[in-house]
């Protein structure tokens, strides 16, 4: 089985306000395809109610550093009582959202995603023993750098609703 | 039949929907999208339940096919489950348009097939076949193959969150395959 480490548990970022949905999409998406992350969308749910629009989206982009290290960003995006308004800026009409959103952030380093480690309890065992010792550097610059990339798109978001809320 | 260490099952995608869209195009923009990609389409399953006060249901099962070479075969399983289906009519831009309401759910399964003229039929041409997969030719395999088959099903994927004019229909991975 593939060994996951846990390097940020449930990061949260909740905003209520005016927003762009289809911004903060673009904005993640475009982060995840800057930094060369695969793309996966496990559940994009979309319902409409008539307080307003509820959008869930579940996405688990992955990096492969090496054959052995991958890194992995879950991202759960729960949106609720999303309405389209018009606001006047400058002159202009504009189109954005109002609504709530909560954006639950994990981050994930596996090792030995492609079990070449698991084929016997000998490989298993020195699988354990180099992860816990000798590869102990390696481990932790990849550790630093998928939370580098997670507290860096917590940062973007919160720059995009900062940009909505001076509206 | 496929066998079993020949298919490669890459990550299955979910859509779920509950609105306003186009049931009479929904069925048709998917199937012009796989016969422009070069798919086969077969329907493996199609049940229609009467209208209830509910609303009408529908499950559709296709299976897509592609040959890409005498070695490499691409499929992409699709599964349709619409329930609550209504005709309700939508006033836009001051014409009155025949749509349709209900709860839309979609799963799209990307597979892609190894050998499957079965051409490696004997256990020492399997084991060669296995080798030729594990060590010659994987980076081809996990790099060009699997990723192209795989970004390809999140164009279909953003085709479908377009059509239901969902509020993520952007496509940002649009440019890769």
């Amino acid at each position: 089985m593939t060994e996951r480490e846990t390097v940020i548990d449930k990061l949260r970022l909740t905003y209520e306000g005016l927003f762009s949905v289809q911004d903060l999409y673009k904005l993640i998406d475009s982060y995840f395809e800057d930094r060369n992350y695969d793309k996966r969308e496990i559940k994009n749910y979309e319902t409409v109610k008539p307080e307003g629009k509820f959008i869930e989206l579940e996405m688990e982009p992955w990096k492969k550093y090496t054959d052995y290290y991958r890194n992995i960003i879950h991202l759960r995006i729960l949106m609720d009582n999303i309405k389209e308004v018009e606001i006047e800026k400058e002159g202009h009409k504009i189109r954005v959202n109002q609504g709530k959103v909560q954006i639950i952030f994990d981050g994930y380093i596996e090792t030995d995603y492609e079990h070449k480690w698991e084929s016997n309890a000998m490989f298993f065992f020195l699988r354990t023993l180099y992860n816990k010792y000798f590869y102990l550097p390696y481990t932790m610059r990849y550790t630093g750098s998928c939370k580098a990339d997670i507290q860096a798109l917590q940062n973007q978001i919160k720059d995009l609703l900062n940009v909505y809320r001076k509206r | 039949m496929d066998k079993k260490e020949d298919t490669m099952t890459l990550h299955t995608s979910y859509i779920k929907y509950k609105g306003v869209f186009d049931y009479d195009r929904f069925f048709a923009v998917i199937y012009n999208w796989f016969v422009h990609q070069s798919f086969e389409v077969y329907e493996t399953k199609y049940k229609f339940k009467v209208p209830s006060p509910t609303g009408a249901e529908n499950e559709v099962n296709w299976n897509t096919e592609r040959k890409i070479d005498n070695y490499f075969k691409y499929q992409i399983k699709m599964q349709f489950k619409i329930t609550q289906l209504k005709d309700v009519e939508v006033v836009r831009k001051d014409t009155t348009q025949k749509m349709s309401s209900g709860r839309v759910f979609v799963a799209i399964t990307p597979i892609m097939i190894t050998d499957y003229s079965n051409k490696f039929n004997t256990p020492f041409l399997n084991s060669l076949n296995r080798f030729f997969k594990k060590f010659i030719y994987k980076q081809e395999i996990d790099n060009v193959y699997s990723d192209q088959l795989y970004y390809r099903a999140y164009k279909l994927h953003a085709l479908i969150k377009e059509h239901l004019n969902m509020e993520t229909k952007e496509n940002v991975f649009d440019g890769r395959w």
